[in-house]
């Protein structure tokens, strides 16, 4: 009973911290509707990007986390606006520039820093209450993530910048001729989201540790989580983090573990045949 | 009725017949007018050097633990050309040293294999893959290429392949010692592991947990590490319900370090010691982390890992100021092996692989002196090439040594675990038996492998 | 090989017909001029690359992106491998096993996908490549778990070939080749299959509407395009003699799709071209170790600047222009210069097929009771209808009303979520493609058209996707009748508004339908286009005797055209009967009114 309790807390946590990986993926995929296929290399260099702030100039950790979202602003806007910008409505073109990019990135992250992991210590403890383990640097990165997801959904559905971008995203078209500058609030959204995807690596380097090869987890969990939640649906984040992380963390606690890695990925193939709208389907429709 | 004028079957089947027979004409004429011309064997480059080449990952993963071999190699066969190169029948030849690129999969160790022997090259080193099937397949020997290994695993080490020197300890020989050091000097009885899943970690698993279950200890949670897995606090969880009193990792680089990061602050406290198998070296012991949660891990290493000398300390300056990091474990065997095959080339007075090859073992014996891991001969087997004997020594890391002038691994008190042998008895059927032979006993025990030293 | 009715398809004329033959001679002597091991091997992998390509592009062609090209090699690979190491069973007959395998779970991922489109889809087989890959390695007894199998034989040698030799493997790969070309020949261009795939790829809506079954030949594609991969990932592992789960990792697949996009699915030996680029670059890469990645980046970023719709349509537009031939969005706007033979001249003058009948006397099409909702969204209750036959049947009333949706229930699109449909009498629930083989045809507000194919070749897809027997002197009455003579030959993308109107009720009525559903055919023309479409199309249903129901408008036209007329409000009937009648009517009026 106590295992069981444990495997569960390690799924919520786990769930927080997934929803928090993925909210930048659903703010450019879901309300800008640009498939990034570097979203996960964006993720990893704004967590780089904050360990050599907190390495070389001994920056506090929560100027690190600044530095992160802001590389990672920097990086997501110059891709919208050099690349996803003249791609447009092409989606093979969508699709090569996102993969050259993080080839580059990936490639260029493993020969200037090499391939073992760095870290950043934040909070080491491990809180033990009524025999459950709860490491606090994962409470941390919950915390921030609903933070996070409920600052974006407040932003992007409560305030009028937020109006703003989901008319750009609704009717481009339309939005410019009503006198919006379309091209702009483009780059501050894709900004905004890849900035987030960075502060997401940063808080997670506690728990999981940075190297380059994060990318591929980060993007691949990103996606699960936007599409068991809905497209387009930003508390869907935390419901399809939530969901996805349990499913991982009982998977993982009691199958062998060759097998545990399949039921997850089983769960996302079920859920795109019989409910693509995810489970909080928002107007976008696959079908 | 069909308003377009298609492609009817008969016309798909003639046409296909048609391209098909064309292309066979074109191969057999063009195979029969162009047979390959088979080179004059003299095993040099086009340059007039020898090549020896190292295959290591570049890109993909384990690339920082790589850098110190590829550079021992290097440094081994540049102190070669300056004191005037390979001596052969009154002629000195420089040595080249390509260095291919082995992304880290079989596929991609293949081509750069292959791209080698393209550019003539009949020497190489490294190879991180377990599924290097350049090895593994024997293809090498169909090149008449020589190949030097030091990464365990039954199907990489122990499958057929006449022209591969393996010049590093096999797990069967370093497990029961890890084993028999966790229970009888820890007083370990339960024991956690987390592994890769191939037959590398096969090895290490099965040549400890022998051992182990044979002296009374139990192992009482076995998982593996899947690739692009990040996340372990499941199986972390399920070791702490399980009260395992030691973990045991096999696998080195970066998801060791998540793995112990995870393991410290998932219940598995500093008090429960970690058992290392893999690619550890002071590059882990770099950061605040590494120091915090991996110190004191227990792990085998060459004799020459845990101690310090003149050379030590020029050659870890060397490498410092090449590629900023440190001499581990690979460095010394990567070195050692790298002079062993030159000098057997001197040896056989022949640059031939294949009696390069058998002049290794009396070289060894000859020079062992001149080694820093100081190897107790080589075993010359019938058709799976030849094995170091390599003494190997249980230390723990010490991650908070200055790198720059001590060892990072600390060899343990008790004079058992120093100096053991690092290999397998010649007697061991293993050396014999197809890997896929179940009836073998591939992870003897303590006893048995004492029994079979004699 | 091409006859003219193929001739506004992925051409292949003068410059095409060059280009594949250099591209032909090039892979037959490529292993005489690059001959030792190393390149020996380069090059075999590249035409395996194209094998799976060409399988891929098949899939691309219908519409969908699949990530899971590579994971299908695989299956092949992994099945054969355990057929020939662990059952001895002989290569040759390992092969068929293999690729049937993977064309069984191709055709599997693709019901399990049958809904999903673009992005989605493309998500769904990224994740059963990952599932399979957990399969493959966590299946150790048969499979080998991580470490993969090794030690397969190569293929049988037959007739002296020796395939040990990697030269004469290359042979052998290159012929398997040059038979999957065929059968992505076949699936593009040259067969009814071939012609309603690639419109379903490029229009889906449209060739439904037309009758193209979408689910059958998407299936059929999957199991096409997955066994074609199962063939090259066998030839791939009994090459180097070994599979692995590493060498069918995900980004493997995607390599695959970027093989296509960059060759273009568009073209017949585009895949052939990606696969050959995308295989040479990293190997010349190679001599720069860790940078190669980096640079492969480089150069995916600089392709995708220089090459946004594929390499072959700048090439061909380059070659145009050396040419001096005028273009058009890089293609010349004529895409054909003759006419298909069916449509060519005809001895006697060109008569239209007459309209089918109903044979019992019954309406044709009829709706009793019927209602749609979307959610809580009522779009139409309770209707209560029937098609006056052989004459125009007008269906009118404000924005919003429904009207649309009426024309969706009627042929399919939408489906009813009360009452019934029923043609002849007998109750159906329709279908789109099937509706237009019982004889209902539509055209939709916005005209759509298929931009890439010319008027004349549309006109007889249209006729060859209904599956019914029509005439060729129907076809080239259409086209007079419609004054399409001028413009038969441009491909949709150049046609005026006007032609693009004209033009899809053309491609309605190419399947002599009993009953024409005409979504607002005079929107957006002037006056005098107005007029002379709406005399058209009286002389249409006279000169057919078929019926024809019209949403409109343009109420001076509705009145003059409609022998029948229904007003819809608020998704209900407000009024039904002969237009004089109608007009008088009390709510109708109110409804047009009261909504201005």
């Amino acid at each position: 009973m106590q295992l069981f309790l444990q495997q569960s807390v390690n799924g919520l946590l786990l769930g927080g911290m997934f929803a928090l990986i993925s909210i930048g993926l659903s703010l450019m995929f879901g309300i800008m509707k640009v498939a990034n296929f570097a979203y996960g290399a964006l993720y990893m260099l704004g967590g780089y990007a904050a360990f050599w702030a907190s390495n070389l100039l001994g920056v506090p950790n929560w100027v690190a986390i600044l530095v992160a979202f802001a590389a990672a602003f920097m990086m997501g806007a110059l891709m919208e606006g050099l690349g996803f910008a003249k791609f447009r409505g092409n989606e093979e073109a969508t699709l090569i520039f996102g993969l050259g990019v993080a080839l580059i990135a990936r490639g260029g992250a493993v020969l200037a820093w090499g391939s073992q992991s760095r870290f950043i210590p934040f909070s080491f403890n491990t809180y033990r209450i009524g025999g459950l383990v709860l490491p606090a640097a994962r409470i941390w990165a919950c915390v921030a993530s609903l933070a996070i997801v409920a600052g974006v959904y407040f932003v992007v559905n409560r305030t009028a910048w937020g109006r703003i971008i989901r008319a750009v995203s609704d009717n481009a078209e339309r939005a410019r001729l009503v006198g919006f500058n379309t091209r702009l609030h483009y780059l501050l959204t894709a900004g905004l989201a890849t900035g987030l995807a960075g502060t997401a690596s940063v808080l997670l380097i506690p728990v999981f540790s940075l190297s380059p090869a994060v990318d591929d987890s980060a993007l691949y969990t990103a996606m699960a989580v936007v599409i068991l939640g809905g497209l387009g649906s930003i508390p869907g984040c935390i419901v399809g983090g939530l969901v996805l992380g349990i499913v991982t963390a009982f998977a993982f606690g009691y199958l062998p573990s060759p097998i545990a890695p399949a039921i997850p990925l089983l769960l996302l193939i079920l859920t795109l045949a019989f409910k693509p709208d995810g489970l909080f389907g928002s107007a976008e429709r696959a079908v | 009725m069909s308003h377009f004028e298609d492609l009817s079957r008969r016309r798909f089947l003639t046409s296909g017949a048609q391209a098909i027979a064309g292309v066979s004409v074109i191969g057999g004429l063009g195979g029969w007018a162009f047979e390959a011309q088979a080179a004059p064997p003299d095993f040099l480059m086009a340059s007039g050097k020898i090549g020896f080449g190292t295959i290591l990952p570049l890109s993909g993963g384990f690339t920082v633990v790589s850098q110190p071999w590829i550079h021992a190699i290097k440094y081994a066969i540049d102190e070669q050309n300056a004191s005037g190169g390979i001596k052969i029948k009154g002629k000195a030849y420089q040595v080249e040293n390509p260095v291919g690129d082995e992304q880290y999969s079989a596929q991609g160790g293949l081509t750069a294999f292959h791209r080698l022997a393209a550019d003539k090259v009949h020497y190489s080193g490294g190879y991180v893959s377990v599924e290097a099937p350049a090895a593994v397949q024997g293809i090498n020997e169909q090149e008449d290429h020589l190949i030097v290994l030091g990464i365990t695993g039954k199907d990489l080490c122990l499958t057929r392949n006449k022209l591969r020197f393996y010049e590093y300890a096999l797990a069967q020989a370093t497990g029961p010692y890890m084993a028999d050091y966790a229970y009888s000097v820890l007083g370990k009885r339960r024991v956690g592991s987390i592994e890769l899943a191939n037959t590398w970690g096969e090895d290490f698993y099965f040549s400890f947990a022998n051992t182990f279950e044979k002296l009374g200890g139990k192992m009482v949670a076995r998982s593996y590490l899947q690739p692009n897995q990040s996340d372990f606090s499941s199986q972390i969880s399920d070791m702490v319900a399980k009260n395992v009193d030691a973990l045991y990792i096999i696998m080195g680089d970066g998801p060791a370090s998540a793995v112990a990061l995870q393991a410290r602050s998932g219940g598995l406290g500093t008090d429960i010691p970690i058992l290392a198998q893999g690619a550890w070296g002071p590059e882990m012991y770099l950061d605040a982390q590494g120091k915090a949660t991996m110190d004191g891990a227990i792990y085998p290493g060459v004799v020459a890992y845990t101690q310090w000398s003149d050379k030590h300390q020029k050659l870890n300056d060397k490498l410092y100021k090449d590629t900023k990091l440190y001499l581990n474990n690979w460095f010394w065997h990567g070195y050692d092996s790298t002079k062993i095959v030159l000098w057997a080339m001197e040896q056989a007075q022949s640059l031939d692989p294949k009696e390069v090859i058998a002049a290794i073992p009396t070289v060894v014996e000859k020079r062992s002196g001149e080694l820093m891991i100081k190897p107790s001969g080589a075993i010359a087997t019938k058709d799976k090439g030849v094995y170091l004997k390599i003494p190997m020594t249980i230390g723990r890391f010490n991650a908070k040594a200055d790198f720059a002038k001590e060892p990072a691994l600390v060899a343990v008190r008790e004079a058992k675990y120093q100096g053991f042998p690092g290999w397998m008895p010649e007697s061991w059927p293993g050396y014999t038996a197809n890997p896929s032979d179940k009836a073998i006993d591939w992870y003897p025990t303590m006893d048995a492998l004492t029994a079979m030293r004699g | 090989m091409i006859s003219d009715g193929t001739r506004d398809f992925p051409r292949i004329v003068n410059l095409d017909r060059l280009g594949i033959a250099a591209l032909a001679i090039g892979l037959a002597v490529a292993p005489l001029v690059l001959s030792n091991t190393y390149q020996l091997n380069v090059l075999v992998l590249m035409v395996i690359n194209a094998i799976l390509a060409t399988g891929l592009a098949i899939v691309v062609r219908a519409g969908r992106l699949s990530l899971a090209q590579a994971t299908f090699g695989g299956i092949g690979g992994y099945t054969t491998g355990v057929l020939t190491t662990k059952f001895s069973i002989a290569f040759w007959l390992a092969l068929p096993a293999g690729a049937l395998l993977a064309a069984a779970i191709g055709v599997l991922l693709g019901l399990t996908s049958l809904r999903l489109r673009g992005f989605y889809f493309a998500i769904a087989t990224f994740t059963f490549s990952q599932l399979a890959i957990v399969v493959l390695r966590a299946w150790t007894p048969v499979t080998g778990g991580m470490s993969g199998m090794f030690g397969l034989p190569h293929p049988t040698g037959f007739l002296g070939f020796d395939f040990s030799d990697p030269r004469q493997y290359y042979y052998l790969v290159l012929a398997v080749l040059l038979v999957a070309e065929l059968v992505y020949y076949a699936c593009s261009v040259s067969t009814a299959f071939g012609r309603g795939l690639t419109v379903l790829g490029e229009d889906e809506v449209l060739a439904t509407t037309l009758g193209v079954p979408a689910t059958r030949y998407r299936l059929l594609a999957f199991a096409l395009s997955s066994g074609i991969g199962g063939i090259g990932g066998s030839f791939n592992a009994h090459f180097i003699q070994g599979v692995s789960p590493a060498d069918i990792a995900p980004i493997v697949s995607v390599f695959v799709v970027i093989m296509v996009l960059a060759g273009g699915a568009k073209t017949v030996v585009g895949p052939i071209l990606g696969a050959i680029i995308l295989t040479a670059v990293p190997e010349l890469l190679r001599a720069s170790a860790q940078w190669s990645m980096v640079f492969y980046g480089i150069f995916l970023l600089l392709y995708v600047y220089l090459f946004r719709d594929g390499l072959l349509p700048v090439l061909k537009s380059a070659c145009h222009r050396t040419a001096g031939n005028r273009t058009i969005n890089g293609s010349s706007p004529k895409t054909a210069t003759v006419l298909p033979a069916s449509l060519g001249a005809a001895k006697a003058a060109p008569r239209p097929d007459e309209a089918p009948k109903s044979p019992n006397g019954e309406s044709i099409i009829s709706f009793d009771r019927v209602g749609c909702s979307f959610g809580a969204l009522q779009v139409l209750r309770d209707i209560d209808w029937s098609v006056k036959s052989g004459c125009i049947n007008g269906l009118i009333g404000p924005n919003g009303a429904g009207k649309t949706t009426f024309f969706n229930v009627l042929n399919g699109v939408t489906p009813a979520s009360e009452g019934t449909v029923l043609w002849q009498g007998t109750r159906v629930v329709p279908v789109p493609n099937e509706m237009v083989r019982r004889g209902m045809s539509r055209t939709f507000q916005h005209a759509r058209v298929f931009e890439n194919h010319t008027v004349a070749a549309s006109i007889l897809m249209a006729a060859e996707f209904s599956k019914r027997e029509v005439s060729n002197s129907h076809l080239k009455w259409l086209i007079a009748f419609f004054n399409l003579q001028d413009a038969a030959l441009l491909p949709g993308r150049a046609l005026t508004h006007y032609e693009r109107r004209l033009t899809s009720i053309a491609m309605a009525m190419a399947s002599n339908p009993a009953v024409l559903l005409l979504d607002e055919p005079l929107a957006g023309l002037d006056d005098t286009e107005t007029r002379q479409l709406s005399r058209m199309i009286a002389t249409l249903q006279q000169e057919t005797g078929n019926t024809i129901v019209m949403i409109e408008h343009k109420l001076s036209e509705v009145m003059e055209l409609c022998e029948a007329l229904t007003v819809l409000d608020h998704g209900q009937i407000i009024a039904s009967g002969a237009p004089r009648d109608v007009a008088k009517n009390p709510a109708v009026i109110e409804a047009y009114l009261g909504n201005e």
